[in-house]
């Protein structure tokens, strides 16, 4: 029984990969299409020169006087970050910007005067006002270098505002028990400002080593929702739009084999029915599992893409291809002649790229989409291989393999009514 | 040859109010050929496809070594190879492939497969193309690796569905020659075709079916002799005359039986042709009716078709 069904999906296999045109439309159209949304987003036009993330120009305007603004401004000159920064400093905003426009810096990162003691509590009474923003302008044609600068800045900003919000709440707590008095709010609001200052942001409470600021990893940086690169979306976005059309090749191959005859001879060995369909569903799942796994091998090594947790990936892979070859199994069904099967394909697969935002990048995320996008395998596909490229686990992605399950089952009982019903007919 | 490998009882299929197979009963014996002789449309493919399994009948019922086709197919698909009409293979597979592709459908595997597999590509002489995708034979290499698969699995009873159909004279003289050397190997074969020639040449017995009715049963012997001692006229006719136009003028010349229209010549059923032939000649002379060639036949299946349905096998 197995035996039988393995040799058929192994022989669609075979025929598959065989076709020259098909192989073309399965890996490579994929990887061009991606490769093209990578210039179109200017995902590959960092640095000028590619994809690499080093020596970033980055001009730092450090107007404060305090020692929060020095923190900041040498945190871009910090020996870890000594590769990744090419850190200019300056005064003269206008010229920054047009270094900017000129395609000179990836970003310019302004430090406001009195940054520093807008972050201080107020020596006479404990209280701490909205500390004075940092400006980081931008350059556009540079958003992974650009992001990742941001990304410096927000991490700063953040660990100060922890330490500002910490030592209000450890003053309040001393106060509760009694352990200071109203009147001396304001010589250990000094202290505890002083600590902040000479940690960079973090209140050492507990008499840890102060953490500074560092830039993990390159990913860890991607993995921000603002930072994002636009080719983890594009790649398995692609990647699915042309799993549509191999499952839809697997849908023609069904009604081609009933044309040909070849069907009908192996119904004339003791070959069931079941499984001939088993084996040509199982063929059809194999070759999108293949064409997909292929994909996220490639654009990892072409694009040098983190695609996330291997398993989380592997499951996600096996799932929509199980999904899609229910969608392909429903075509195979309700169409008369492989003609037929391949025109609703192609409808199917672009209609299926347009609800799950395939290509309008990861921005497309609007509640049209979400709604709609639902009934395609790619959209929750794509929102699992999204949230595994931003750092997500096997549980984030549960939710999806559930929809994409439930989908499979029910296309996949669906086609097999539909198809028992002919058989009926044609006995 | 003596005890029947398949049996038929009261065949029927119908397609909606279209009867395609009507009550049909026959028997072939292990180790024979048996032709299902009858024109385009006749009921024969109908016929295989249910015997195979492939559809089932309305009515009546068919054994094949032992198995009913409606009460145990898949011991009837053990038993039984199938060469359909149509050439059914994957033409982008090698034929070795399709032969080990075709040999795992039927249980085979293993090194028996293997050493099956060179066996029939030596059977149908394409050992030195084994190894060329199906995509780039000749039709007739086509016809050969189709019948290969049929006899992959050394099946008990083989059908053979016009096996030669479009193929050129001599790839199909090839293919005769291979059903030949099967009956010398002691297959059993039920072959269906709408040549005569075919059917004379290969058959043991042959069973004539027209409208989905079989409609006589015998060795060729046993057949002609339904016609009797009647030879067959074939006039050729000039260029721009139908058949249909002059079959009666014919028709009532001394020692015409039968007169029986095709395109561009014209049939006829005679007593003796040496004495119709005269006959014949003056009437296309006096009808300004140019005769391009005659051909005369002695009593053969096609006259035995043309005795019993009243229309030529090509009609």
């Amino acid at each position: 029984m197995i035996n039988k069904i393995l040799r058929i999906a192994l022989k669609d296999l075979r025929i598959l990969f065989a076709d020259r045109a098909a192989v073309l439309m399965m890996l490579a159209a994929p990887l061009v299409l991606t490769l093209g949304m990578g210039f179109v987003t200017g995902s590959f036009s960092d640095d000028g020169n590619g994809n690499s993330i080093s020596d970033i120009p980055v001009t730092v305007i450090n107007n404060d006087e305090g020692d929060f603004g020095r923190i900041l401004a040498n945190t871009f000159a910090a020996p870890e970050l000594d590769t990744l920064f090419a850190v200019t400093t300056g005064t003269d905003l206008a010229a920054a910007k047009q270094a900017i426009d000129d395609d000179q810096a990836a970003a310019v990162v302004i430090i406001p005067a009195g940054f520093s003691d807008s972050i201080m509590p107020d020596p006479a009474t404990g209280a701490v006002s909205d500390a004075l923003p940092v400006e980081v302008y931008s350059n556009p044609a540079r958003p992974i270098s650009a992001g990742v600068v941001q990304s410096i800045v927000a991490d700063f900003t953040q660990q100060v505002t922890t330490g500002v919000v910490s030592g209000r709440v450890l003053i309040e707590q001393m106060i509760a028990a009694s352990l200071i008095a109203p009147d001396e709010v304001p010589a250990v609001a000094a202290a505890l400002g002083q600590q902040l200052q000479t940690s960079g942001g973090s209140l050492n409470l507990i008499g840890q080593e102060a953490p500074v600021i560092r830039l993990n990893s390159a990913e860890t940086t991607a993995a921000q929702p603002d930072t994002f690169d636009p080719i983890a979306f594009f790649a398995p976005a692609m990647a699915l739009l042309f799993l549509m059309y191999t499952v839809t090749r697997g849908a023609q191959s069904i009604l081609t084999e009933r044309d040909e005859g070849t069907m009908s001879r192996i119904l004339t060995t003791p070959t069931s029915v079941s499984q001939v369909l088993g084996g040509k569903t199982f063929g059809t799942f194999l070759s999108g599992v293949v064409q997909v796994g292929l994909l996220i091998v490639g654009t990892a090594i072409l694009f040098q893409l983190n695609w996330g947790s291997p398993l989380g990936v592997t499951l996600l892979i096996i799932f929509v291809a199980a999904a899609a070859t229910g969608w392909g199994m429903l075509i195979a069904a309700v169409a008369r002649t492989p003609g037929q099967a391949a025109s609703i394909g192609t409808a199917l697969m672009l209609l299926f790229a347009i609800l799950s935002g395939t290509f309008f990048g990861p921005s497309a995320d609007t509640p049209f989409i979400n709604i709609l996008g639902s009934i395609t395998p790619n959209k929750w596909a794509l929102d699992g291989f999204v949230e595994l490229a931003s750092g997500g686990t096997v549980a984030d992605i549960v939710p999806m393999l559930i929809a994409l399950t439930i989908m499979a089952v029910v296309l996949f009982v669906i086609a097999v009514i539909v198809f028992s019903k002919q058989w009926r007919t044609s006995r | 040859m003596s005890e029947p490998i398949l049996t038929t009882r009261n065949l029927t299929r119908k397609f909606g109010d279209f009867v395609a197979v009507n009550d049909v009963s026959f028997s072939v014996l292990r180790g024979e050929i048996f032709s299902l002789l009858g024109p385009n449309g006749a009921g024969k493919t109908t016929t295989i496809s249910m015997l195979s399994c492939l559809i089932a009948p309305t009515s009546g019922d068919a054994a094949i070594d032992g198995h009913s086709i409606n009460g145990n197919p898949n011991g009837v698909k053990n038993a039984i190879g199938v060469v359909p009409q149509e050439i059914a293979l994957y033409d982008t597979l090698t034929a070795r492939q399709n032969l080990n592709f075709w040999g795992h459908m039927s249980g085979m595997s293993g090194k028996a497969l293997k050493t099956r597999i060179e066996e029939v590509l030596e059977q149908v002489e394409l050992t030195d193309r084994a190894d060329d995708k199906v995509e780039a034979y000749s039709g007739g290499m086509k016809r050969r690796i189709n019948i290969a698969v049929g006899l992959l699995h050394k099946p008990k009873l083989l059908f053979m569905d016009e096996p030669t159909v479009g193929i050129d004279p001599q790839s199909r003289r090839r293919i005769l020659d291979m059903v030949s050397d099967l009956r010398d190997q002691g297959m059993t074969v039920l072959y269906t075709t709408h040549y005569m020639e075919e059917a004379e040449e290969l058959s043991d017995r042959v069973g004539i079916i027209d409208h989905g009715k079989l409609i006589a049963l015998g060795t060729q012997k046993e057949l002609t002799k339904l016609v009797g001692q009647q030879e067959s006229l074939r006039l050729h006719l000039g260029e721009g005359i139908t058949g249909e136009s002059v079959q009666e003028l014919f028709a009532n010349v001394d020692g015409v039986l039968q007169s029986n229209a095709l395109d561009g010549e014209v049939i006829l059923s005679v007593t003796e042709a040496a004495t119709a032939l005269p006959g014949a000649v003056t009437v296309a002379n006096a009808n300004n009716i140019r005769i391009r060639s005659v051909d005369i036949q002695e009593p053969n299946l096609e006259a035995v078709f043309l005795h019993l349905t009243g229309r030529a096998l090509r009609d």
